[in-house]
């Protein structure tokens, strides 16, 4: 029985791989390599592989797989099971101390956290109850614990420090067959139960143990030497790698720095195997480093777990059963159907899309399907195979048949086909995919496992447990490539020796990370366990294993080590180097300032203007026949007309409840007044039904917004019935006249007047309404508008009247005319312009003709106006930089 | 730790053998006040307090921080007190309160694993919980929403009840403590009465006749109100009340019964009828508000998530509700250390009330540096503690300033509202002596924003040329121009960047709006959407892909939307400009790429993909990289929480409702001008600092619906005549403790602002004729600026304590000449550009044989099934009791490997049997040697396979391989199938070689349903010898090509028709 001890480093496997080949070479077979985890295991076995032997992959294997045999038939329960165990335990102890938080969906999962805990170190329930420490929840926390324990027998499942102690009692009791040595290597900790095993073992079997110095407590050697063990020392001497210390002022500036300096090792020669970084507070590092190595271009494999329920493919899944469960809300199955891979880049799906929003909301696959048309689509197949679901909703079985059924969901999600040409990264999204598949039966396996198996059950409370199951599924995406920088967290590192290694994150509270107080056993009542010898973790015990960590990381590398940290954080609040930085006193390096090469170089800006004669043929059409509004949108900023007139740009639709936008505000009033105004009735019942369609046919939501417009608009419309002070009856009034006529022999201006009113004498009065602020009725006024003398032609030419009077009428929050007249007694008119309107011909035309040499470069007449163009995000008005300041030398 | 000489009030400050009875320290701006509290805490170590007992709680995490960073430095030396320091409670209040709720969270009633919700997250969840609150209860009760909305309709609305609940939470109130608070008095219409009577009584003396005739309108005019009935009524009298003075005889009592009745009593009358009239709207309101916080709440605790205001109250619950906590907590901190103790609102403000013990509170503040009364901050929670605490220490020497500056400081702040008078000594040595270390600008022009523009390029210059040759005494990073509007940002970033001035804005609100961000969010849309031709043609024009607008024409001529024609683009459109084009087609492929990742990688690697395949130009260390970063973490944030189309929405939304989202933080690295609110300079200090747009104050007025903690809620409604809007008693009570409290307020942020200084400050502002807003008000009469026409000057001043300064004045009415821009040099180091490095041997470490085997068959189907994992066939719902066929396969290998199978599948029984009978069988069991089920481990050419032979036995010498098949085929099919095992058994071969020592004589497939066993041909030929197909399976996986081999087997493919564009047919057509 042999302890192997010594520093991180000094070859402890290597010498343990040596008896071992040294047995293989010898045909000796009754060997075993237990390691603690499958990856550990997986590069032992290489690494033998590579030496040129062949031999039985189960030589070399994790504790867990070789204890397997011995185990019993209590299948481990999963995390995810036990917390769905916890939560029916809490439900069914009912503890008045745990009323308020049962329902949160935290506290079952940290109450099932710290069950696992205890039963990794060997405390059921009854032992607990034996040494139940003075805490103020511990005899609640006791109860579901136990009510946990019975549910694990019920359900024919254990947990894993269970599972270990029954292995090392029947290990001790029947022997171990044919095994006759075994080597024990790459352990950090040895909860009870492994102690038991390797007790257990020790009993028939020749036992090395390796153990770092770090880990090897006082208190562990006390209980191996009292197996039998005899410690000796490890052969070698750790290596003494180049420190450094790198300073970045965020962590964006950090992570590029790695990035800098892995291309920089590889263009020195170095596979990018060889290195590694190591990440203690993975939440905030993964993601950046995935970004940035990506960006630069390093291959590199994530040790890290994903969550489950965040995959493509499970999210698919859920939202097309949350999706039928919800009735088929059409917001929800689009969101569905969006995530189906074969159509993420679909024209059709693109078209459906926005006409599904456009008819928002609604909901029902029949309406749904009536908006594509085409019944033979792919697009229609994939809805049809979501309708397959429904009845699905009708069913009551026991939880197995329903793990079963959720075994062809996969169906509905159809993967896209290899794409040519893809990258390494798109194959892992694609395998990950497969695995996430995978797990997603897994996790309806787990729900079944955990549920009465003997109770039929409905869709609604299978979907709940399996949910709960998903989101606590961790995946691991496989990723086997030879040559990629590991990225590893700081436990996974301790398997590791690599020639060079970063460690970024060196900042507080992340390394040594902060350890709050368990909810349940606060530190006091974990010393209390402690020394009854249950040998939970207490937070100094934490601060030391957070300890053995760092100084693992920091001698993982043979060659170089790099430690990091970032000046700031993502709030740019300042950070403060780790505690244990303090201690290496390492001068810091900064971080330099890099980026890839862009791989395009961006052309310089094209002045906004159409050349092309057949583009300019087209501009002529389009500028054959004009509106005033037209007109007024060129002369506030060329770009306006031609993205909003020209090019017609349109965006996404409108979200329900912004449909009742100016425009339409605007629209609805007019159509109003215009029915008003020909067969005068109670304007306010007339609004209240041309509103109530409006509401239907666009299906604005109820609420505040929707009912404050709606009052809004009702008393103005009210207030112009009861107080319009116009002389009405002097005239014959005409609503919503079109009209169309030459400007000059190449442009036609067509538009529509609100009200021509006609006196006895044939005079004109021309109104339009504007449902618009007092700026706005400020803006029309201005000189330089075109609507009022284009009116004004109109009247002459179209309706062969002598207008007189040209009149806006702002209806919104006040009744108000402005405008011009011939009588000044009227409304306050301004006297008619001189020269109106022929002295606006000119311009206009002058207007036309800019159109039509393609001018277009933004050029706002207002600048304030800018505001509300539609135009706004595409013109860039604001990169063209003023020309105040000269160029510099 | 360096050592330091304290003065003798930081001494004062220090002494720790006073530590046993409360203390105030009353610290002005500059005086050393974290030295103080740092050498406070670290005294209080030395006598043996132990770290973990001390509570010291900062006002923002920078202070936090920088505490921390300086107690870790003063005990660098002592790893035991270091090593707890990182256990101590040195933080914020809501960082304290977080850990005390995750260390109590059963205790607290919350969730254990809960989030602080950020600003984004916890404005989504508020929005929606206020939606749903009032659609729920418009739905239940339309009339009554329809009342409260006659009486209060407000395009604001649901802003306002937002942060009247916000302001309620500060306070540590909630609802019902809300509703209970009484109306303050109103005047009453017996008072009116009372005026109306007295007015009537009235002799008139020296009225003429018509201004007598004229008291008989007023009177029949009041009457009428008097009379009316009900408020309505008598709001209706009002309304129709209208009274000349001038009527009235000058300078009598009854023209001032008159004016008393006007414009006070009836004016205030108004609010006491109003608050009747929508007596029961205010109960709708406060309807509103309980179903919202009942849905906040739920959503919040759906996503686990707390917000800032939770953690008070929750820490609050915890020690009210749980007196062992609070008697644990209490012993557990010996000592509170609070800093900026006049910032903290009522709830803080009750949080360490449970939490103090007598004698062991050491509070720091400045009533003169409370400047968050808008945040609900209750100065007088301090100004009380001062006035009673026994142990009060002053502070006022001033480390920080030059001696003008101070004396600045003191001239314009004397008697100013709301600051109180104490002197500034100034302690700080410097190296040189300024003569002139203030200065001011005034801008004139004729309207606001002409002189706004004056302004900020007159403070761009003065910026160039206090940091430009020669003799270069600051950089850009040593100043900052502080404004307390963030509206007037723009036009200081936009002279700035007009200049060549390098600039980091912080709480400005301007991220949304600002270029990069407006790009790469609409190329987000596009990316969801292409149809969106808005988002598509801001792409297209921006640097990412940079087309002409012929491009754009000519593109939507193709088709109708602009997305489907790029979608669509074919290569035939040749008559696009050939640039354009090739841009063109670059953007729609790389646009395809996007999108098939478009839900699996995350959203920031997306856009990082996009900026660096497009080149779109921005650098580290400018303002634009910043923000680009910023979008990136946000987007890092949400990926796999949100979908593209969600997260895409959420910034819309977020843009659409004009958030208060500052452009991204500075870089520390970056040399550029700070440019921020007062608010958020608070704690910092510059070398120079530009007080500008002096002009520009904030909006004071309450919102429509308003709280305060002493009148509750108010609200302005609709007056039923005029339709104007009328405060009702509580709203207008609310209008008048603001303004107070503004007035006062306001003062002291000028003073935060200017005292941020240490080297020079510089005043500006614009003056548009004779109007003087905001601090002009208070600077240009203090200073005796004259504004009647441009000029520059030197002007001597005298503080009050009589002390002379300098002030260079210059009053500007046009902008100054043209100036040159800064070399590159001054703003940013280079950025080194990493071209990307040389990948190789990406092929996969492991292999598995049949893995090998299959590529040997077809590399396209290995890449699908096995690298890629997909399954083919659809799934098909079993019959219960039928056993899946790899299950199935698994039984009968186990059986026939001898290992016990519980409840056996009764046809894995019958299989086994077959083998067992077979002549194959039989060799098998009479063999000399025999292993099953032999997973081995192999290397070849740099590769480890695993494999698994089934069975292999030695007999008479031979070495044979055996593998079961259990596959459902007939015996001609079984021969077909057998090809392709081909390989697989060659490996088994090879491996057993190796083994054993010696090769393998012959090798079995034995297909057990048509129970056939067919001989494989163990010879390799040179071409498909093992060794070459694993480098050629290497070289597959490195490269990632994968070919197809269309043939008869593609027929038994899963991925035939599906996954695998094979056109194979048995006709013969493959190509
Ligand atoms: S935002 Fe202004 S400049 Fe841009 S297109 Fe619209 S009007 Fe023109």
């Amino acid at each position: 029985m042999r302890l192997l001890t010594g520093p991180a480093g000094s070859g402890k496997t290597s010498y343990v791989l040596e008896r071992f080949t040294e047995a293989l070479r010898a045909n000796n077979h009754a060997v075993r390599l237990l390691v603690p985890t499958a990856t550990l295991a997986q590069h032992l076995q290489n690494r033998v592989a590579r030496e040129g032997f062949v031999f039985r992959r189960t030589l070399i294997q994790t504790l867990s797989s070789f204890i397997e045999s011995w185990a019993g038939d209590r299948a481990q329960a999963s995390g995810p099971v036990l917390y769905l165990l916890v939560e029916q335990a809490v439900a069914r102890a009912n503890r008045s101390e745990f009323r308020r938080v049962a329902q949160l969906p935290g506290f079952c999962a940290a109450a099932a956290r710290t069950i696992a805990e205890f039963s990794s170190a060997g405390c059921d329930s009854a032992r607990l109850a034996a040494h139940l420490p003075d805490a103020p929840l511990a005899a609640a926390f006791l109860a579901v614990y136990r009510e946990v324990d019975r549910d694990l027998g019920r359900r024919g499942l254990a947990l894993r420090g269970q599972r270990l102690e029954r292995a090392a009692a029947r290990i001790r009791a029947e022997g171990l067959e044919q095994i006759q040595t075994i080597w024990l290597d790459g352990f950090h900790v040895l909860p009870d139960p492994e102690m038991a095993v390797i007790e257990a073992l020790a009993q028939h079997a020749e036992i090395t143990l390796t153990l770092a110095d770090t880990d090897a407590g006082e208190d562990v050697r006390a209980r191996l030497w009292a197996m039998g063990f005899e410690e000796e020392r490890a052969p070698g001497f750790p290596p003494a790698p180049d420190l450094r210390l790198v300073r970045a002022t965020g962590i964006e500036r950090e992570a590029d720095e790695i990035a800098r300096r892995i291309v920089e090792q590889a263009a020195a020669g170095r596979p990018f195997r060889e290195i590694g970084i190591i990440v203690r507070s993975p939440e905030t590092y993964v993601p950046i480093l995935r970004a940035t190595l990506e960006r630069f271009g390093i291959p590199a494999r994530f040790y890290f777990d994903a969550e489950l329920e965040r995959q493509p493919a499970v999210r698919f899944l859920e939202a097309a059963v949350d999706a039928m469960l919800g009735g088929w809300d059409h917001s929800a199955t689009l969101a569905a159907l969006r995530l189906a891979p074969r159509f993420a880049g679909s024209t059709a799906m693109d078209r459906f899309d926005f006409d599904v929003r456009e008819q928002a909301p609604d909901r029902g696959l029949g309406s749904l399907k009536a908006l594509l048309g085409d019944l033979e689509s792919p697009l229609s197949k994939l809805i049809d195979s979501l309708a397959a679901l429904e009845e699905w909703r009708s069913f009551e079985m026991n939880p197995a048949d329903w793990a079963a059924r959720f075994h062809t969901l996969r169906n509905v999600f159809r993967p896209a086909g290899p794409v040519e040409d893809a990258d390494h990264e798109l194959t892992l999204l694609g395998s990950s995919q497969a695995a996430a598949l995978g797990a997603f039966e897994e996790a309806a396996r787990d729900a079944a496992q955990a549920l009465d198996p003997a109770l039929p059950l409905g869709i609604v409370e299978f979907w709940r447990a399996l949910k709960s199951v998903l989101r606590l599924t961790a995946l691991r995406a496989e990723d086997g490539r030879r040559n990629v920088v590991q990225v590893l967290s700081a436990h996974e590192a301790r398997q590791w020796v690599l020639p060079v290694v970063f460690v970024c994150g060196m900042v507080e509270k992340q390394f040594p990370q902060f350890h709050p107080q368990d909810p349940f056993f606060p530190d006091a009542a974990r010393n209390a366990l402690d020394a009854a010898g249950i040998r939970v973790r207490t937070g100094a015990q934490f601060e030391r294993e957070e300890r053995a960590l760092f100084d693992s990381a920091v001698t993982r590398g043979t060659v170089e080590v790099t430690l990091s940290y970032p000046e700031s954080d993502a709030r740019s609040e300042r950070n403060l180097p780790s505690l244990y930085l303090e201690d290496l006193r390492l001068p810091a390096e900064p971080a330099r300032v890099v980026q890839p090469c862009p791989r395009a170089v961006p052309s310089r800006p094209v002045p906004g203007v159409i050349r092309a004669p057949e583009l300019l043929t087209r501009l002529r059409e389009k500028t054959e026949r004009l509106s005033p509004t037209g007109l007024e949108s060129f002369l506030q900023c060329p770009f306006q007309y031609f993205a909003l007139k020209i090019l017609r740009l349109k965006t996404a639709p409108l979200l329900p409840k912004e449909r009742l936008n100016f425009m339409e505000q605007g629209r609805l009033i007019h159509s109003v007044l215009a029915e008003w105004v020909a067969a005068p009735q109670d304007i306010g019942a007339l609004f209240d039904r041309a509103f109530d369609d409006f509401r239907e046919e666009h299906r604005l939501p109820p609420g505040y917004h929707t009912e404050r417009l709606r009052q809004a608009m009702r008393a103005d419309l009210q207030r112009f019935a009861d107080r319009d002070t116009w002389p009405r009856a002097r005239f014959q009034t005409r609503v919503e006249q079109p009209f169309e006529f030459p400007l000059d022999e190449s442009v036609r201006i067509a538009g529509r007047i609100d009200r021509l009113d006609i006196d006895a004498d044939g005079r004109a009065y021309i109104i339009d309404y504007k449902y618009s602020g007092a700026q706005r009725m400020k803006k029309v006024m201005g000189g330089d508008r075109l609507q009022a003398p284009l009116y004004w032609m109109a009247a002459e030419r179209v309706f062969g009247a002598k207008p007189a009077a040209m009149f806006y009428v702002r209806l919104k929050k006040k009744l108000e005319y402005a405008g011009w007249s011939e009588d000044p007694a009227l409304m306050d008119g301004e006297p008619i312009p001189e020269g109106w309107p022929a002295a606006a011909v000119p311009r206009m035309l002058a207007m036309v003709e800019q159109m039509r040499q393609g001018r277009l470069a933004p050029a706002p007449a207002d600048a304030g106006e800018c505001r509300l163009c539609d135009a706004c995000d595409v013109c860039r008005i604001e990169v063209q930089a003023p020309a105040v300041f000269a160029e510099g030398e | 730790m360096k050592t330091v000489s304290f003065t003798e009030s930081q001494q004062a400050a220090i002494d720790v053998s006073q530590r046993h009875r409360d203390a105030c320290v009353v610290a002005g701006p500059g005086s050393g006040k974290t030295t103080v509290l740092v050498e406070y805490f670290r005294r209080l170590v030395e006598v043996d307090v132990d770290p973990g007992r001390i509570l010291a709680i900062t006002f923002t995490e920078k202070a936090a921080g920088n505490m921390r960073a300086k107690l870790a430095e003063a005990f660098q030396e002592d790893p035991v007190v270091r090593a707890k320091l990182e256990r101590a409670w040195v933080s914020t209040v809501h960082g304290f309160c977080a850990r005390l709720l995750k260390e109590n969270a059963v205790l607290a009633g919350v969730d254990p694993q809960f989030v602080v919700a950020d600003d984004l997250e916890s404005a989504r969840l508020r929005q929606q919980a206020i939606d749903r609150a009032v659609a729920v209860l418009f739905e239940e009760h339309p009339a009554t929403v329809r009342n409260l909305i006659r009486g209060l309709s407000s395009f604001e609305f649901e802003t306002a009840v937002l942060s009247a609940y916000d302001g309620m939470r500060g306070a540590g109130m909630d609802i019902e403590q809300l509703a209970a608070i009484p109306p303050p008095p109103g005047v009453t219409r017996r008072e009116v009465a009372e005026a109306v009577e007295a007015l009537r009584l009235d002799p008139l003396d020296g009225w003429k006749p018509e201004q007598k005739h004229y008291r008989k309108t007023v009177l029949e005019q009041a009457d009428r109100i008097v009379a009316a009935r009900g408020p309505r009524e008598t709001l209706l009298a009002i309304g129709a009340f209208s009274v000349n003075l001038t009527k009235c005889k000058q300078g009598t009592p009854a023209r001032e019964l008159v004016r008393r009745l006007r414009d006070d009593l009836i004016e205030r009358f108004q609010y006491s009828l109003i608050s009747e009239l929508y007596h029961a709207e205010r109960e709708t309101l406060l309807e509103i508000l309980r179903r919202f916080d009942r849905t906040y709440r739920e959503l919040k605790r759906q996503a686990g998530a707390l917000d800032f205001a939770d953690l008070e109250e929750s820490a609050v619950r915890l020690l009210e509700q749980s007196p062992e906590t609070r008697a644990r907590l209490q012993s557990q901190f010996e000592h509170i250390v609070m800093d900026e103790f006049q910032d903290t609102n009522g709830q803080q403000a009750r949080l360490l009330r449970l939490l103090r013990r007598p004698g062991r509170f050491y509070a720091v503040g400045d009533i003169n540096q409370s400047i968050f009364g808008f945040r609900h901050a209750e100065p007088d929670v301090f100004r009380e503690y001062r006035d009673q605490v026994e142990r009060r220490v002053d502070l006022d020497d001033n480390f920080r300033s030059r001696p003008p500056i101070l004396s600045a400081v003191e001239t314009i702040a004397e008697g100013a509202a709301g600051i109180e008078s104490r002197p500034l000594t100034a302690r700080r040595e410097f190296d040189d002596w300024r003569e002139v270390c203030v200065e001011a600008i005034a801008a004139l022009a004729g309207q606001v924003d002409a002189a706004l523009e004056i302004e900020a390029q007159w403070v761009a210059r003065r910026i160039l040329e206090l940091t430009g040759q020669p003799e270069r005494p600051f950089a850009f990073r040593d100043i900052a121009v502080l404004v307390r509007n963030t509206e007037v940002l723009g036009a200081f970033t936009g002279a700035f960047d007009a200049a060549g001035i390098p600039c980091v804005v912080s709480r400005g609100k301007g991220f949304y709006e600002a270029r990069e961000v407006k790009d790469l969010t609409h190329l987000l849309r596009v990316i969801a959407n292409p149809r969106d031709e808005m988002s598509l043609a801001a792409v297209l024009r921006s640097p990412l892909v940079q087309v002409s607008d012929e491009a754009l024409l000519r593109l939507k001529m193709q088709d109708g939307n602009l997305g489907a024609a790029l979608a669509h683009l074919s290569s035939a459109a040749s008559d696009f400009d050939a640039g354009d084009f090739a841009k063109l087609c670059r953007f729609r492929d790389r646009l395809r790429g996007w999108r098939a990742r478009r839900e699996h990688v995350s959203f920031d690697r997306l856009l990082l993909a996009a900026i660096d395949d497009c080149g779109y130009p921005a650098e580290p260390g400018t303002r634009a990289w910043a923000n680009i970063e910023k979008l990136l973490a946000q987007a890092r944030r949400v990926t796999g929480r949100l979908s593209l189309d969600q997260f895409v929405e959420e910034l819309a939304a977020v843009r659409a409702s004009d958030p208060r989202e500052p452009d991204a933080p500075p870089e520390d690295s970056a040399n550029a001008v700070n440019v921020m609110t007062v608010h958020a300079a608070k704690g910092l200090e510059f070398p120079v600092v530009f007080v500008s747009a002096l002009h520009k104050g904030v909006q004071t007025n309450p919102p429509v619906i308003a709280f305060s903690r002493r009148f509750g809620l108010g609200a302005h409604w609709r007056h039923p005549a005029s339709g104007e809007e009328v405060d009702d008693l509580f709203q207008s009570a609310i209008r008048e403790e603001r303004k107070k409290l503004e007035d006062e307020e306001s003062s002291r942020l000028l003073y935060v602002a200017m005292t941020r200084a240490e080297q020079h400050l510089a005043l500006s502002f614009s003056v548009v004729g004779k109007r003087r807003e905001n601090w002009v008000k208070l600077v240009v009469p203090k200073l005796g600026i004259g504004l009647d026409q441009p000029r520059e000057e030197t002007q001597t001043h005298t503080a009050p304590d009589g002390k002379e300064w300098k002030l260079h004045l210059r009053v500007v009415d046009r902008p100054p000449g043209p100036m040159s821009r800064p070399l590159l040099e001054e703003i940013a180091p280079p950025v080194e550009r990493i071209a990307p490095p040389k990948v190789g041997e990406q092929q996969d470490t492991n292999a598995n044989v049949t893995g090998v085997n299959a590529f040997a068959t077809c590399p396209r189907q290995y890449y699908i099934g096995h690298y890629l994992g997909w399954e083919g066939r659809p799934r098909r719902l079993r019959d219960s009791g039928e056993l899946p066929a790899a299950e199935l396969g698994t039984q009968v290998h186990a059986l026939l490997a001898g290992v016990a199978v519980p409840d056996p599948d009764p046809e894995a029984l019958r299989l086994a049997d077959v083998f067992r009978q077979s002549p194959l069988g039989r060799r098998a069991a009479r063999a000399a040697r025999v292993e099953r089920e032999f997973d081995f481990l192999m290397a070849l050419e740099g590769l480890v396979l695993r494999g698994q032979v089934d069975l292999w036995f030695e007999e008479g010498g031979d070495l044979v391989i055996v593998d079961y098949k259990t596959d459902s085929v007939t015996a001609h099919e079984a021969h077909q199938r057998a090809q392709d095992y081909t390989m697989q058994l060659r490996l088994y071969a090879l491996a057993l070689e190796r083994a054993t020592g010696r090769a393998p004589n012959r090798a079995w497939l034995h297909f057990l349903r048509p129970n056939t066993a067919i001989e494989v041909d163990l010879r390799p030929s040179l071409l498909d010898a093992p060794e070459q197909i694993v480098r050629d399976f290497q070289d597959a996986q490195s490269r990632l090509d994968f070919p197809l081999v269309e043939a008869e087997h593609c027929q038994r493919c899963a991925f035939f028709h599906d996954l695998c564009p094979s056109k194979y047919s048995s006709s013969g057509t493959g190509s």
